[in-house]
C-alpha cells in the first residue's frame, strides 16, 4: 500500500520557507552591530588607556627630573657647550621608567647653565618629556687667600700660612698639573689685629691683605652656610673629639665601592686611585670640634663653634669656622680657611692655599648641585 | 507514475496566505525593531565616544598651555570662571651666538623640537649685572624679525633681531635660554546655539578648541568652571598668587539617550599644578 502522507512522500522537501534565511540575516546583522559596538568600545578603551599612559609617562618624567636634580653629577669634559650626558635612569613602581640627562648650555662665564631632560616611559611604551633649566652657582673667588678672618690672627711657633697656589704631592698629576693664580697669605678685615712672633711665616700675593667687605663672610656666594650645613653628609655633635681612637678613614662596601654612609669615612685624600678618593663629604660640626689625630680627611668642613687641631691632622678642602681656629699642635690644611679669628700659636700648623683642592672639593660635594633658574625653569617638549 | 500530492491535489488557500503574511509581518517587525534599537545603541555609543573626545581635546589643548605658566612673574594677565588670558609659550631656545649691529641680534637653536622662533615676543634669560644667580631674571623682548641661520657649531639656528636688548646684550650670556611666547585667551562662547571653548592662540580669528560643551543648568555653572587656588589650596582672585587651576568641564552629546530625552552630559575634572609657580 502506498503511503500518501506528506511526511513520507517527500512533498515538503521542495517547499522553501523563510525561517532559516531570516534567522541567518538577523544573526548577521546582530554580529555586525555587535562587532561595530565592540570595536567602538575597544577604541574608546584604547583612547582612555593612552590618556592614562600619557599621564603616567608625564609623572615618570617629573620623577626623573627630581632624581636628576638629586643625583646631579657633572663628569669631566662637559665644559664644551652642547655636550650631553646621562645622569640617572631607573624603574618606577607600576612598570614605568625614567631616563634623565643634561646638556651644557653655556660656557660658564658667570655660572654654568644646563638643561635637564627627563623622558618618562609608561609600561606600554608611551613617553613624555619634561625639562628643567638649571645653573651651578659661581664658586670661584670665594677664597681670597689661604686664611681669611674677620677678627684677629695670631701666628707663633713654626706656623705657616701660604697663599701661593699649592698642589698636594699625592694629587700632582693625578688631578691637577698646573698651578693657578696665587692668592694672599692672610686676608683680614682689620690688619692691625695681626700679630706674628717666633719663626712663624706668612706668604702670598700679597702676604697680608686688608678687606673690609665681610658681608656674607661665611657664605659660598649664593649658598649660605646654613644651606650648606643642611646638606651635610656628616653631622657631628658639639664638643666632638676626633683622636687616634676614632675609626676615621676610608671604608668600603662589600662590593668594593666607597661606603658613603659611614660617618667616619671622610674620603681618601692620599690615594687618588682608591674608591673613596672622590668622596668629599660635607662635614658639619654643630658646635666645637677637636681634631687630635694623625689622620686625614677631605671634603667641606663647617664648624659652628671653635676648631682645635693638633696631632698632624691633614684636611683637604675648604674649612669654614664660625668661631676660632686654634692650633694645639701641628696640622696641615690644604685649600682655604675662613674663620672668625685664628690662633696658630702652637706646633707646626700649616695652611696652604690650593685652587686644585678647592675646585675638586667643591665640584664633588653637593655644594656644586645646581639651582633651578629663576621664574620659569620648567618646560615640556612636545 | 508517481503523483505529487500537494501540487496536484491542493492549491494555496486564503488562510495559508494570510498566515504566511502575518508571520512575515511579525518577523519583519521584530527585525526592524531590533535594527532600530541597534542603530540607536550605535549612535549613542558613538556619541559617547565623541563627547569623551571633546573632553580629551579640551584637556590635551588647554593643559599644556597652562602647565608652564608662572603667575607670580606675570604670565597670567586675566582669569575668571570661564576664561583665562595668559602668556602661552611657543618653544624654548638657547642663545648660541650674539652680536650688536644696528640692533641687537641673537642666534638661537631649539630645545623643543626645531621650530623656528616666531617674530613675536620672547623672554630672554639675563645674568643681570652681578656675578650671582640672585639677580638673574627673564627679560621681556620683542622679536622684530627672524631669519634662518646656523650656530657656530654648524647646527641649525635662527637669528632674531631684538632691539629691546640693545642696551643690555652684555647681560645675556651665550647659552641663555629664550622662551618664545604670545598672549592668548581661552574663553567660553556660543555658536549655533551651542557652547564652545574658543581661543586666539593660533593667531587670526578665534578657533574652536573644544565643544560642544554642556549648556548651562539653572545655576549657570555646569559648562565650565575655572577655579584658581594659591599654594595653600585656597581660592584666590589675585593673579600673582595662582598656584593651581582646577577645571571642571562638561561636554554635551548630540543624540538623546532616550526617546524624547536629552543628550548625555559627560564631565571631567582637572587640576593643573602650574610647574613654574614654585613650591
Amino acid at each position: 500500500m502506498k503511503n500518501s502522507s506528506p511526511l513520507f512522500c517527500g512533498c515538503l522537501k521542495s517547499q522553501s520557507g523563510f525561517g532559516l534565511p531570516s534567522t541567518i540575516i538577523m544573526i548577521v546583522i546582530f554580529v555586525i552591530v555587535g562587532v561595530a559596538g565592540l570595536a567602538m568600545a575597544r577604541q574608546e578603551l584604547r583612547t582612555q588607556a593612552r590618556a592614562t599612559s600619557r599621564e603616567i609617562a608625564f609623572y615618570a618624567a617629573e620623577a626623573g627630573l627630581a632624581k636628576g636634580f638629586q643625583n646631579w653629577n657633572r663628569p669631566g669634559g662637559v665644559e664644551v657647550v652642547g655636550t650631553s650626558w646621562t645622569i640617572d635612569q631607573g624603574a618606577l613602581p607600576g612598570g614605568s621608567s625614567y631616563r634623565v640627562g643634561a646638556t651644557r648650555l653655556d660656557a660658564g662665564a658667570v655660572h654654568a647653565m644646563f638643561a635637564l631632560r627627563s623622558q618618562g616611559t609608561a609600561a606600554n611604551g608611551q613617553t613624555q618629556v619634561a625639562n628643567l633649566l638649571v645653573a651651578t652657582v659661581p664658586l670661584d673667588g670665594l677664597f681670597k687667600g689661604a686664611l681669611q678672618t674677620k677678627d684677629s690672627v695670631d701666628l707663633a711657633g713654626t706656623a705657616r700660612v701660604n697663599g701661593f697656589d699649592h698642589i698636594p704631592t699625592s694629587w700632582n698629576g693625578a688631578y691637577c698639573s698646573a698651578l693657578d693664580d696665587h692668592k694672599a697669605g692672610i686676608v683680614m678685615a682689620d690688619t692691625s689685629m695681626f700679630e706674628e712672633v717666633g719663626a712663624a711665616t706668612h706668604d702670598g700675593v700679597p702676604p697680608l691683605l686688608e678687606d673690609t667687605d665681610t658681608a656674607g663672610f661665611f657664605d659660598f656666594g649664593d649658598i649660605t652656610f646654613a644651606e650648606l650645613a643642611a646638606q651635610a653628609d656628616v653631622t657631628l655633635p658639639p664638643g666632638q673629639i676626633v683622636d687616634n681612637g676614632t675609626n676615621l678613614g676610608p671604608s668600603l662596601n662589600g662590593d668594593g665601592t666607597c661606603d658613603t654612609s659611614d660617618q667616619w669615612n671622610w674620603g681618601d685624600p692620599l690615594n687618588p686611585s682608591q674608591p673613596c678618593s672622590n668622596w668629599f663629604p660635607i662635614i658639619h660640626a654643630t658646635g666645637d670640634l677637636s681634631l687630635q689625630a694623625n689622620l686625614q680627611g677631605q671634603g667641606l668642613l663647617l664648624v659652628e663653634g671653635d676648631l682645635r687641631a693638633a696631632g698632624g691632622f691633614e684636611f683637604y678642602g675648604p674649612v669654614i669656622v664660625k668661631g676660632s681656629l686654634i692650633a694645639e699642635g701641628g696640622f696641615k690644611f690644604f685649600g682655604g680657611v675662613k674663620a672668625q679669628e685664628t690662633d696658630l700659636g702652637a706646633g707646626n700648623s700649616v695652611l696652604f692655599y690650593s685652587n686644585c683642592v678647592l675646585q675638586r672639593a667643591l665640584s664633588h660635594t653637593s655644594a656644586s648641585r645646581p639651582r633651578v633658574l629663576s621664574e620659569r625653569p620648567w618646560f615640556q617638549a612636545r | 507514475m508517481t503523483q505529487h500530492p500537494l501540487r496536484d491535489d491542493r492549491g494555496v488557500g486564503l488562510v495559508e496566505t494570510l498566515i504566511a503574511f502575518t508571520l512575515l509581518a511579525v518577523v519583519l517587525t521584530a527585525m526592524v525593531g531590533v535594527l532600530i534599537q541597534q542603530q540607536r545603541f550605535y549612535l549613542i555609543a558613538s556619541d559617547a565616544a565623541n563627547t569623551m573626545g571633546t573632553l580629551r581635546r579640551f584637556e590635551e589643548v588647554v593643559t599644556p598651555e597652562l602647565l608652564p605658566l608662572n603667575p607670580a612673574a606675570g604670565d597670567v594677565v586675566y582669569a575668571d570662571a570661564d576664561s583665562v588670558k595668559a602668556r602661552v609659550f611657543r618653544g624654548v631656545y638657547w642663545v648660541c651666538d650674539k652680536r650688536m649691529l644696528a640692533d641687537a641680534e641673537i642666534t638661537v637653536r631649539s630645545l623643543t623640537g626645531g621650530r623656528a622662533i616666531a617674530a613675536d615676543s620672547a623672554l630672554v634669560y639675563s645674568n643681570g649685572t652681578r656675578a650671582t644667580i640672585a639677580d638673574d631674571h627673564w627679560k621681556r623682548v620683542e622679536v622684530t624679525s627672524v631669519s634662518s641661520d646656523v650656530c657656530p657649531d654648524s647646527s641649525q639656528g635662527w637669528t632674531a633681531v631684538v632691539p629691546s636688548l640693545n642696551a643690555s646684550l652684555a647681560e645675556v650670556p651665550l647659552g641663555a635660554p629664550v622662551r618664545a611666547y604670545q598672549m592668548a585667551s581661552y574663553w567660553l562662547t556660543t555658536q549655533n546655539d551651542s557652547w564652545y571653548m574658543k581661543s586666539d592662540a593660533l593667531g587670526g580669528s578665534p578657533t574652536v578648541v573644544s565643544g560642544p560643551l554642556a549648556p548651562e543648568d539653572s545655576t549657570g555653572s555646569s559648562i565650565l568652571s575655572l577655579r584658581y587656588t594659591d599654594r595653600f589650596g585656597k581660592t584666590t582672585a589675585t593673579l600673582t598668587e595662582i598656584h593651581k587651576i582646577e577645571i571642571d568641564v562638561s561636554a554635551l552629546g548630540m543624540v538623546p539617550t532616550t526617546r524624547g530625552g536629552v543628550p548625555m552630559n559627560k564631565n571631567r575634572a582637572l587640576a593643573v599644578k602650574l610647574r613654574n609657580a614654585g613650591q
